[in-house]
Formats: structure tokens, C-alpha cells, sequence
């Protein structure tokens, strides 16, 4: 008896009963991470809205040893739930991705007849395609950038979500001047348990805090959540200017004996040769045409990434008894040098 | 001419930062080691893909990081050469991920070759130290950054600010390994083994940590006192709750403090457990410990290891393979610039071994550049410049020498004075000097035997060319005293007198 097909694969032309129709599946979207375990689709909406809608791929479960295949299943669908209701809290946000409508369809005569979906937005494209026009792109939408994706992160810290994984492909754009935050699968809350939450890393891990990927052993919690955020806003920024993410911008300068996968040591025997690396790495941050927003660039980078997380964030706030990861002074900070920029701009033209 | 050091300690290397990354002292102890995470793939695999759908610089740079911080580089090399390849648009950091990703792991950590001949001048140090203080001011919690700049300082003989910079990086990281064994270093080079002690002592990782345990033995010696936790250190060394390499300097030290107090058998022992996965320091000090102890052979392979110039340095010199010491001094004084020890060992081998006193002038310079108030260097320095005839250096050397004497050179002073007068012409002054310097190192029970009759034999030696009447009974005095001391550069010197006796056979 042949294989029962996979429904995920099977929904070009599905009207899904709420307005949508599955118009065409789509290449891997850029920004579609975890796209692994689902398919991309265009939906239309009877309004004339286009969506972009990710079903959920059982198929790859199947291909486990059979033992393993419930309990697989079980942790695909705990894993969307969990998105699902992430992105629910998420309703309202201005710089996070909006999910436009989610559900479930049967398509029967499958091999796993339910296919649950969630439909975004569609964007035009993520920051990796953004970048790729970078030599046009000027200081002012770098910053503007950086601005909205710090605005984001600080709209979910006030719904208690960690975001956990924030890289270039989860910074999506619409049309030349929007970016707005997405994929919340990875994200942590501070009252819904996330599936990932034990895990050692649960986003990117060529995007990890250097902490997390040398196992430092006294982390708080909020070191954990909210400075992995800071961090990978502080590598976005980094990012946008230098062309890398600081991750591996600090690996490279960093001796091969040091790497984390070489090193079994605690994590302050080998702080002072990351610090020394990320100096280092840290001179690519210049800006020649605009020093001086260059250097507030460079500090505020220095402060999100700094590699001791005891040190990471307004090193002001701390002395002041603040929370120095508190993400609001960074969007100020951003608005504030792109605001420069902008003035700066128009200053030389008029 | 003063010989080497007789005594030596296990004090902790000073090395530039560079060769850190590779020295096991910068490695977890067995009870610290922890197991590395276990990484997920799956965005690389996604990123691989996203590169196969997009091939541009965007893509190609995430996935090259991701395989770079994932260390997968097979996955991203076909990335990190388009990277390379489109350089006119590609940043300065995207092209150092790429070169990184390309890079064999197994670059060299150092050429100290590229070093030999003495390019450790004034001005690269000043670079340095300039390029050191503007990333200090960068971050000025760079720890490393602060030990560079101690290190630097050092190099200049800028003592006060090499120990000020020193105790910056000591309050940023207190319990760093590296940063107190440098700083123990550092503080017993500029003779206050107190103050090293005091900062080993204030860490609590020095109770548990045998490379720090090592520094402490060593340091104790020179403090005057009893290490503060013996019985604990001698009881790491044989417990093997560490790996030999971790207890390697302990062993050594313990094993020399065993050696000083008369116990040769269990000194013995004990050297021989730390040779069973030695550092180069633990070999040199067991090579060193090798001529009082002679049941105590270092095997080649542990004078084989990186590093270990030093070690080879004071084995060849033992046997009598001048060239040979010489080349592995350099290697050692340019490891430690900063070092009396290297520079006088290098000096001295060079001149009496090798019959090279040019070379000798050179080490002598290098470690004047750190040390430009020790007299013994300076010494060998005059020596040097008398036995290339130029008496006029020679004699302002050492003239600064004696300003800057202790009692303890002025045997070794007088009697380089000497050579320079005999040089000079003035065979009486020569003549009166030898023996005011055989005297008072005659008068000392610290003399070193190999000293004494290298003495005799250099004024015998000027006696004979310069036809003195007198240089039959200097020649027997050197004999005597060649006889008591044994060693290949005594021999050398020796033989090279009676050559010269014999084609002298009147002045004999």
C-alpha cells in the first residue's frame, strides 16, 4: 500500500471556511524560521488582504523511530499552541508581526488529517534582503531600523515576552521604511510555559549570547531573558553597521583553542580573551561621515553586547538601582541618534 | 663575566598574550571542567538553505557565522569564498568571519623565530604600549589589555608603571589564574617577592589550585618564609585527584624545597612525578635540579616541548653545545625579555661557550632594556664589548656597573676591570684587579667554583699574552682551580690555556 500523502503539502486551492483561500505554496520565505516543521503558503483573504500562512508539516515526525513519533507529535502541536498564543498576546503591537488569523483544517485521506495554521502578514522581505541593498541603504534607515526593532522588543517585555531569538531573518520588512519583529516560537513569557524554556539555548545559536553558549553557570533569570534580548539587539545594531552578527564577529577574532565547543572551563576564565575579542571586534563600528553618532553607536553597542552579563546594559541604571537591561532607555537612545541623523541630512541638503 | 644563576625557582612564566590560548595554564582543572552544550543545527541547515535560494552577501554572511559559532565550517565554505570573492562590497568584518571560517585551526600561536636577533628594540615595545593604552581607553575593563600593558612597562623597565597596571588588572578579575601568577611574576622581578606573596595569598583559588599552589612554593623561598600550605602541596602532588599536567610546577617546586633541605631521594621522586606530563617550566627545573641530583635523567621528549627553550638551553650549555645554547637562549630571552635570568644565561653562553661575544653584547642589550640597573647584566655587557676591543664602551659599561653595584658583583666587576686593564695595556692595574676579584670571591662561600676558575684562567690566560713573568704561577693557580670545577666551559677554556701555554713555552 502506497503512503498516505501529507496534508500540509496538499493545500493549494483550500478555502480554509473564514474569509481565507490558499492561493499558492511559496518558497521558504526568508524570516520563516522553524520552517522545518511547516510549509509556507500565500492566502487571500475575501477582502483582498494577501497573508502569509505557515502550516504545520507532521510529515517530519513520521520519519522518527515509531516509539518516538507520539511524543513527537504531542511536542509539535504544544510548540504551536504555545505560537499561537504568544502571538494572540501580541495583538495590538505596532512593531511586532501580527498574526491576521489562525486555525485548523482536515484534509482527509492523509497520513495526519489536521493541519493547524497561523497566517501573518505578508512581508516583503526580512533584513538579510533588506541588507543585501545595504550600499544604498543610508545611516539614517540603519538607525531607524535598529529604533523600530528596539520599540518592538520593549512592546513585548510589556507583555512579559522574551523574544529569545531575535536575528535578521525575525526582522521583517514592509515595504522600504517598516520592520517589525516576528517568529515568536522560541520566545519565553513570563506566565504561559514556554516549550523551550529548559533548553540551554532556545533561539539561534549562531546568534547566542557568548554566556549561554560557554554554559556560565550563575545566570539569573533575568540575565537569561531579558539579556539575551539586549544582546541580540545589541548584535542587530551591530549588525546593521558592521555587516555581521557579533557572535560569530567575536569568534573570528578569537583564537581557535577558545571556542566554546573547545573550552570545558567556568565562563570567567575565558571572559577576559572574549572581552579582548570583542574589543577587537568592536573597531569595525565607525563611522567616518558621522563620528559622533558613531561613537554614541559604539557605546550603546558596547553596553548591549558587553560579554559579562553582570556588566551587559546602562551601566547608569545599575548605579541608580534601575534595571540596566530595561529596553526602554535603548529605543529612546536609538530615536534619539536617528533622530540626529535625520537632522543631520536635512541640514546638508537644504 | 657572571655565570648564570645557580639557584632557581618555579617561578610562573610571563608570556605575551598570544601564546595564552595554548598554555595549559589557562585550562580548567579537572573539577572545573564541564561538559560543552550540545548545539542544535537546525538553523544552519535552514541557513544553507536560505543560502542555496540566495546567493548574495546578506545570506552567504549568516550562514558563515552560524557555521563559524557552530564550528561547522564545511557547511559555509562555499559562503566564506563568495564573501572573499565579492570584496568590493563586502565589510571588513564580513571578510575577517569568512577568512576565519577558512583558516586551518592549527595556526601557529607565535613565531618567536621572526624575533631572533633582537627586534624587541624601545620602539616596537612604545608602539605597542601606545596601541595597548588606546584600547584601554576603549575599555578600560579589558583584563588583558591591563597585563599587556604591565607586561610592556616591564619590557621598558618601567617598573612602577608595569605594577600599577598590574594591580588594575588584579582588582578587575582577583581570582585570575593567569593575572596572579603574572603578577607574582611581575613583583618578584622588581624584588619584592612580599608583595607577590601577599597577592597570591589573598585569593582563596590559591588554597585549591596547584599552578597557583606552585607559585606560592616558589615564592615563599624568596620571600623568606614557609609556603603557608606545605603539607597541602605536597599532599596534591601525590593524591592524583589532579592531572599530572595541572600538579606539574607543584611537583617541581615541592621537589626543590625537598632538595634544598638535604632530602635528594624524595627531591628526586618527586621531580620525576612532575615529568610525567610536565610543563616546559617543570622540565627546566628538573633539568636545572639534574646536576645537584644525578639519578635524575630528563627525558628527551620533555625537553622537546613547545616552549621549552629554556630547558634546552641549560641542557645543552651542561653538555657542552655552545651553538646550540645559545640558539635556544635567544628563544628563551625573547619568551621573557624582561628576564635577568634569560639575558645573563644568553650572555654568558654566548660569550664563554660560543666564543661569540658579539651575540653576547645583544642578549646583554635586550635584557638592559628591562633591567638597566642590574649590574650583573651590565658586566657582561663591559665583558662582552672588552673582548671585541672596544675598550672605550666597555669601560663606560662599567663605570655604570659600579654605580649601580651591590656587594655581591663586586667580585665579578673587579675582575671584568681587570680584563679591561690588561686590554688597556696596564698589565700591573690588570694584574692587581684579577687578583682583588679572586680574593674577594675567594672570601665568599657563594662563590661560584665555575666562576673562580674561569678567573684564573682568563688571567692566566692575559698573563701568557702578554708575556708577564709572573703567568707560570697563574697558569698553576687555574689548573687547581679548573680542577674543581668540571664543567664544559671550564674545559673549554682550560684546553684553550694550554694551547696557549704551549705555544708560549717561555712566558709558562
Amino acid at each position: 500500500m502506497p503512503p498516505l500523502p501529507n496534508a500540509a503539502e496538499l493545500l493549494e486551492g483550500v478555502e480554509l471556511g473564514n474569509g481565507w483561500s490558499v492561493v499558492r505554496r511559496i518558497p521558504r520565505r526568508p524570516g520563516a524560521t522553524g520552517g522545518k516543521f511547516s510549509i509556507p503558503y500565500e492566502v487571500l483573504h475575501d477582502d483582498g488582504r494577501v497573508g502569509f500562512m505557515k502550516a504545520l508539516d507532521y510529515s517530519k515526525a513520521f520519519l522518527l523511530p515509531p516509539a518516538e513519533v507520539p511524543g513527537r507529535l504531542n511536542a509539535m502541536t504544544e510548540e504551536f499552541l504555545f505560537e499561537v498564543e504568544m502571538v494572540s498576546k501580541c495583538i495590538g503591537l505596532s512593531r511586532v508581526v501580527t498574526a491576521l488569523d489562525s486555525g485548523a483544517i482536515e484534509i482527509p485521506n492523509t497520513q495526519y488529517p489536521t493541519v493547524n495554521y497561523l497566517i501573518f502578514e505578508m512581508a516583503s522581505g526580512d533584513l538579510r534582503t533588506a541588507l543585501e541593498h545595504a550600499a544604498r541603504l543610508d545611516v539614517v534607515w540603519r538607525l531607524r531600523t535598529i529604533h523600530q526593532v528596539a520599540t518592538g522588543l520593549q512592546q513585548l517585555h510589556s507583555r512579559g515576552i522574551y523574544h529569545q531569538d531575535l536575528k535578521p531573518s525575525n526582522v521583517l520588512n514592509y515595504g522600504a521604511a517598516d520592520s517589525k519583529l516576528a517568529d515568536l516560537g522560541r520566545s519565553v513569557s513570563q506566565d504561559v510555559k514556554s516549550p523551550f524554556e529548559a533548553l540551554p539555548i532556545p533561539g539561534d545559536w549562531g546568534h547566542a549570547p557568548l554566556e549561554l553558549l560557554y554554559r556560565h553557570s550563575s545566570l539569573t533569570s533575568d540575565q537569561r531573558r531579558r539579556g539575551c534580548d539586549a544582546y541580540h539587539l545589541g548584535s542587530l545594531a551591530f549588525l546593521l553597521f558592521a555587516g555581521t552578527a557579533m557572535t560569530p564577529a567575536i569568534l573570528s577574532q578569537l583564537d581557535p583553542h577558545l571556542h566554546w565547543k573547545a573550552w570545558s572551563g567556568p565562563y570567567p576564565d575565558v571572559l577576559p580573551f572574549l572581552r579582548s575579542a570583542f574589543n577587537l571586534a568592536m573597531v569595525a563600528i565607525r563611522l567616518d561621515e558621522e563620528p559622533r553618532i558613531g561613537a554614541d553607536l559604539a557605546v550603546t553597542i558596547r553596553e548591549l553586547c558587553d560579554p559579562d552579563p553582570d556588566l551587559r546594559g546602562s551601566a547608569r541604571a545599575r548605579s541608580q538601582g534601575a534595571n540596566p537591561l530595561d529596553v526602554r532607555r535603548y529605543v529612546t537612545k536609538f530615536d534619539l541618534l536617528a533622530r540626529t541623523a535625520e537632522a543631520r541630512v536635512r541640514g546638508s541638503s537644504a | 663575566m657572571r655565570p648564570h644563576p645557580r639557584d632557581r625557582d618555579v617561578l610562573p612564566r610571563w608570556r605575551r598574550l598570544q601564546t595564552l590560548p595554548t598554555s595549559p595554564e589557562i585550562r580548567p582543572l579537572l573539577s572545573e571542567t564541564q561538559l560543552p552544550a550540545k548545539p542544535s543545527t537546525e538553523e544552519l541547515d535552514e541557513k544553507v538553505a536560505d543560502w542555496a535560494q540566495n546567493r548574495a552577501a546578506a545570506f552567504a554572511v549568516d550562514l558563515v557565522g552560524s557555521a563559524l559559532v557552530l564550528a561547522e565550517p564545511e557547511a559555509a565554505i562555499d559562503a566564506a569564498r563568495f564573501l572573499l570573492a565579492e570584496s568590493s562590497s563586502t565589510t571588513s568584518s564580513q571578510r575577517l568571519l569568512a577568512e576565519a571560517l577558512l583558516r586551518s585551526p592549527d595556526q601557529p600561536t607565535l613565531d618567536l623565530d621572526a624575533y631572533v636577533g633582537g627586534s624587541q628594540d624601545r620602539q616596537a615595545v612604545q608602539d605597542r604600549l601606545r596601541r595597548v593604552r588606546a584600547a584601554l581607553k576603549q575599555d578600560p575593563r579589558d583584563v588583558l589589555a591591563w597585563l599587556d600593558l604591565a607586561l610592556a612597562y616591564t619590557y621598558l623597565g618601567l617598573g612602577q608603571k608595569a605594577s600599577r597596571a598590574i594591580e588594575v588588572a588584579l582588582a578587575l578579575q582577583p581570582d585570575s589564574r593567569v593575572g596572579l601568577r603574572s603578577a607574582s611574576r611581575l613583583f618578584v622581578h622588581l624584588g619584592e617577592p612580599d608583595r607577590a606573596l601577599n597577592a597570591l595569598r589573598r585569593s582563596k583559588r590559591t588554597q585549591s589550585d596547584p599552578w597557583l599552589q606552585a607559585a606560592e612554593v616558589a615564592v615563599s623561598r624568596l620571600a623568606g618564609v614557609p609556603p603557608k600550605h606545605a603539607r597541602r602541596s605536597r599532599f596534591e602532588v601525590t593524591a592524583r585527584s589532579h592531572r599530572p599536567l595541572d600538579t606539574a610546577e607543584l611537583a617541581a617546586a615541592v621537589a626543590t624545597a625537598e632538595l634544598r633541605s638535604g632530602k635528594s631521594r624524595s627531591a628526586a621522586q618527586v621531580f620525576r612525578k612532575g615529568l610525567e606530563d610536565p610543563t616546559e617550566n617543570a622540565v627546566a627545573q628538573a633539568e636545572w635540579a639534574s646536576r645537584a641530583l644525578p639519578g635524575l635523567i630528563v627525558p628527551d621528549h620533555a625537553l622537546n616541548l613547545e616552549l621549552g627553550y629554556e630547558a634546552r638551553a641549560r641542557h645543552y650549555a651542561a653538555f657542552g653545545e655552545w651553538d646550540k645554547a645559545v640558539s635556544d637562549a635567544w628563544r628563551w630571552l625573547l619568551d621573557e625579555p624582561f628576564s635577568t635570568a634569560a639575558a645573563l644565561f644568553g650572555s654568558y653562553v654566548a660569550s664563554i661557550g660560543a666564543d661569540d661575544p658579539q651575540e653576547a653584547e645583544r642578549m646583554a642589550r635586550v635584557g638592559t632594556l628591562s633591567n638597566p640597573r642590574d649590574a650583573a647584566l651590565r658586566n657582561n655587557l663591559a665583558f662582552s664589548l672588552v673582548l671585541q676591543g672596544r675598550l672605550q664602551e666597555a669601560e663606560q659599561e662599567l663605570r655604570v656597573a659600579r654605580d649601580l653595584q651591590t656587594a655581591r658583583h663586586e667580585p665579578g666587576l673587579t675582575a671584568t676591570a681587570g680584563l679591561l686593564a690588561y686590554r688597556q695595556g696596564d698589565l700591573a692595574r690588570g694584574r692587581q684587579l684579577y687578583l682583588r676579584a679572586i680574593e674577594l670571591g675567594g672570601e665568599s662561600p657563594t662563590t661560584d667554583p665555575r666562576w673562580l676558575a674561569l678567573v684564573w684562567i682568563f688571567h692566566a690566560r692575559e698573563q701568557l699574552l702578554a708575556g708577564a713573568p709572573e703567568s707560570h704561577a697563574s697558569l698553576a693557580a687555574a689548573r687547581d682551580a679548573a680542577a674543581k670545577a668540571r664543567t664544559p666551559e671550564v674545559e673549554l677554556w682550560l684546553q684553550r690555556l694550554n694551547d696557549l701555554a704551549a705555544a708560549h713555552p717561555a712566558g709558562a
